[in-house]
């Protein structure tokens, strides 16, 4: 069994969380969202690592990833969600202050569904957040359970 | 270095030996050939001396004889003297005549009667008459050759006379000796006078050895001494100069050993130094493919360093920045035409917060930066003594009282004193943050020697950290904590790392999650301070 959750927000920095839970609420993402803050954490919120604490595994409808992360990076939280059936076709949005072309490419390559970097939005702080959830969400169409986006 | 072979003693001592086993040689085959020369030299002059004595005998007992003949018969027998002489003489050529004296001492007769004329007959009127056959001589007459004279008493008591000879001694020894021993010099002395000589001996000194000298006694008091001497034609045919030949031969040869041993010693040093210096050489391989690696090592230090840092400023330093810029946005939203309450408080706090983090990362930054640029000193330092020291800066900065201190024994190293003063700083400092909120907090200092290293640990009983995350720990800007749970940079631990791999050693972490970490660092003995 599983619970439903619209966001999972994999990030350590807590300024950039409460940026971000303040750009979705003021953008009108009424949605649960999930925030873990380093990478074994977004493991074991997703079933894919055993703790003690998750007894009922996340699926999200979007994944917001930060690459560089405590314990577990992100591309290692990527690969691990790909890797395993149930999450497999989980869209991933990358969120990152890198804009390095090596580390756009190794997202990509491990099965990113979008890549965004970090900035101050002039339109508010997190708006770019904010509308990216918002497409996921609403306008696009996600395949069905256990296949691949 | 290589040292070209002077020492001759090598070769001198086989030249020496070699020439001495050469003359030993030389010298025995000399004194065998001497020995073999002497014992038939040896034996040929007992033949003589056999013969000339055989001779003698002989002819003195013909005269007994014809004295004895002489005794029986008596009287004047002319005819029997005649032919008992002729006999005489004809068996005894060198005898030149015979006598016949009366007791009175007046020559009755003389066979040949040439011979009156001799002097020496004429001296023996009144001479005493001797009792037992007697020789006089030897003689020399002017241009003749040696003679001996003979007495021999004749006749019964009281009216007797005396038989008196004169035999020539160049005949006499001549017919017997002339044949004999060819090859030899031949000599016969009676006293001084040479009364036979035969042959020439050689004139080479060397012949002294073979001349051997027998003495003949024909009667009480005459003794004649027979010499023999290799003449020049026998020494020739008997020296051969193989022996000669022989000794230079060995005498060369081992010149020649000598010098090979002397070429094979130069040949084998150099050998030996070839050795060496490829030894060296590889040696020298092995401490430049060291150097190598470790210039490798610090220029991949370097290479990630520089990459950590491009991630700073495009991350880590962006991140502070970002959260200035986006509370501020946020507080300028919010709180537009407004006074700040205690939520636009908040919001200040944490543009300050951020700003203090921005700062806090340009200084580990800075100071990693430090940790691997500045030239090392290296001295003695008492680590003991350091962490004692360090233990209060860093409780004092922190404003953390609550912890205990214990430092064992830990062995003296040599090393940078600022820099492992901050490898202290950091592990200290790392020890109080990941502690905090623990009880009975207690970091600990120990150390010992591990081989060729020195191993110190620095223990605390905080939290720890799970040991899957080892790898991680001493990586640039590396946390295994969220920002907001425990403060710091994630450049301590790196920093901790550079300097100690500066120093040559390693750096490795063990923990249990709940008991409390463990961090190592290992400094190479060869900068030992004893």
């Amino acid at each position: 069994m599983t619970r439903g959750a619209a966001i999972l927000l994999v990030e350590d920095d807590r300024d950039e969380v409460d940026v971000a839970l303040r750009a979705l609420r003021l953008a009108g993402v009424d949605v649960p969202i999930e925030v873990a803050r380093d990478g074994q954490a977004a493991l074991a919120l997703l079933g894919l690592e055993p703790d003690p604490f998750v007894t009922t595994p996340v699926r999200p409808s979007v994944v917001f990833l930060d690459l560089k992360l405590p314990r577990v990076d992100g591309w290692e939280v990527l690969r691990r969600l790909r890797d395993h059936p149930e999450t497999a076709s989980v869209p991933v949005v990358i969120v990152s202050s890198s804009d390095e072309r090596d580390d756009v490419r190794r997202s990509y390559a491990l099965g990113a569904n979008s890549f965004l970097v970090k900035r101050f939005d002039e339109q508010g702080p997190g708006r770019y957040l904010a509308e990216a959830a918002r497409y996921w969400l609403e306008l696009n169409h996600p395949p069905p359970r256990g296949e691949r986006a | 270095m290589y040292r070209r072979e002077r020492g001759l003693w090598l070769p001198a001592g086989i030249v020496l030996i070699g020439w001495a086993l050469s003359l030993a040689t030389w010298w025995s085959l000399i004194s065998e050939r001497r020995q073999a020369i002497v014992q038939s030299t040896d034996e040929l002059a007992a033949e003589s001396r056999q013969l000339v004595a055989k001779a003698v005998e002989s002819q003195l007992a013909a005269l007994d004889e014809l004295a004895r003949v002489w005794t029986v018969v008596g009287a004047d027998p002319s005819d029997h003297w005649q032919a008992g002489v002729g006999l005489l003489r004809r068996s005894f050529p060198s005898v030149d005549y015979v006598a016949w004296v009366q007791p009175g001492g007046e020559v009755d007769r003389v066979s040949p009667a040439s011979a009156r004329s001799d002097p020496w007959l004429s001296t023996l009127a009144g001479a005493p008459s001797p009792s037992d056959a007697t020789f006089i001589g030897p003689e020399r007459e002017a241009g003749g050759s040696p003679s001996l004279r003979l007495l021999l008493p004749v006749g019964r008591e009281g009216e007797g006379g005396l038989l008196a000879a004169r035999i020539d001694l160049e005949s006499q020894l001549g017919g017997i000796l002339r044949g004999m021993s060819p090859g030899y010099a031949l000599r016969v002395y009676w006293g001084d006078e040479v009364i036979f000589s035969r042959g020439e001996p050689s004139t080479n000194s060397w012949q002294e050895w073979w001349r051997v000298e027998r003495s003949v006694e024909l009667a009480p008091g005459l003794v004649w001494q027979v010499t023999h001497r290799p003449t020049d034609e026998l020494a020739t045919s008997l020296l051969t100069p193989i022996p000669h030949y022989l000794l230079a031969s060995g005498l060369a040869l081992w010149l020649i050993l000598a010098a090979l041993a002397h070429q094979l010693r130069i040949t084998l040093s150099q050998s030996r130094f070839l050795a060496a210096t490829n030894r060296a050489l590889e040696e020298r391989g092995d401490e430049l493919g060291r150097a190598v690696d470790q210039r490798t090592r610090e220029l991949e230090d370097v290479v990630s360093e520089l990459r950590a840092f491009n991630q700073t400023v495009s991350h880590d330093l962006r991140s502070p920045l970002g959260a200035v810029l986006n509370f501020t946005a946020i507080l300028e939203e919010d709180y537009r035409g407004r006074v700040l309450d205690a939520e636009g408080m908040e919001i200040l706090g944490r543009i300050r917060r951020s700003a203090i983090r921005a700062a806090r990362l340009l200084e580990g930054v800075l100071h990693l930066s430090r940790a691997g640029r500045v030239a090392l000193d290296i001295a003695p330092v008492d680590l003991g003594a350091l962490a004692r020291e360090i233990f209060v800066q860093v409780r004092v900065a922190e404003d953390d009282d609550d912890v205990e201190l214990v430092v064992g024994d830990v062995p003296a190293v040599a090393g940078d004193r600022d820099l492992l003063g901050d490898v202290l700083v950091n592990l200290f400092t790392n020890a109080l943050k990941y502690s905090r909120g623990c009880e009975k907090r207690r970091i600990t200092v120990a150390g010992r020697i591990d081989g060729d290293d020195c191993v110190f640990e620095v223990a605390d009983t905080g939290r720890g950290f799970d040991m899957r995350f080892k790898d991680k720990l001493f990586g640039t800007f590396e946390r295994l904590e969220a920002e907001h749970d425990v403060e710091g940079t994630g450049v301590g631990l790196a920093i901790v790392h550079r300097i100690v791999r500066r120093h040559g050693g390693r750096v490795w972490a063990q923990s249990e999650p709940g008991i409390g970490a463990r961090f190592f660092f290992s400094l190479p003995r060869t900068q030992d301070a004893s």
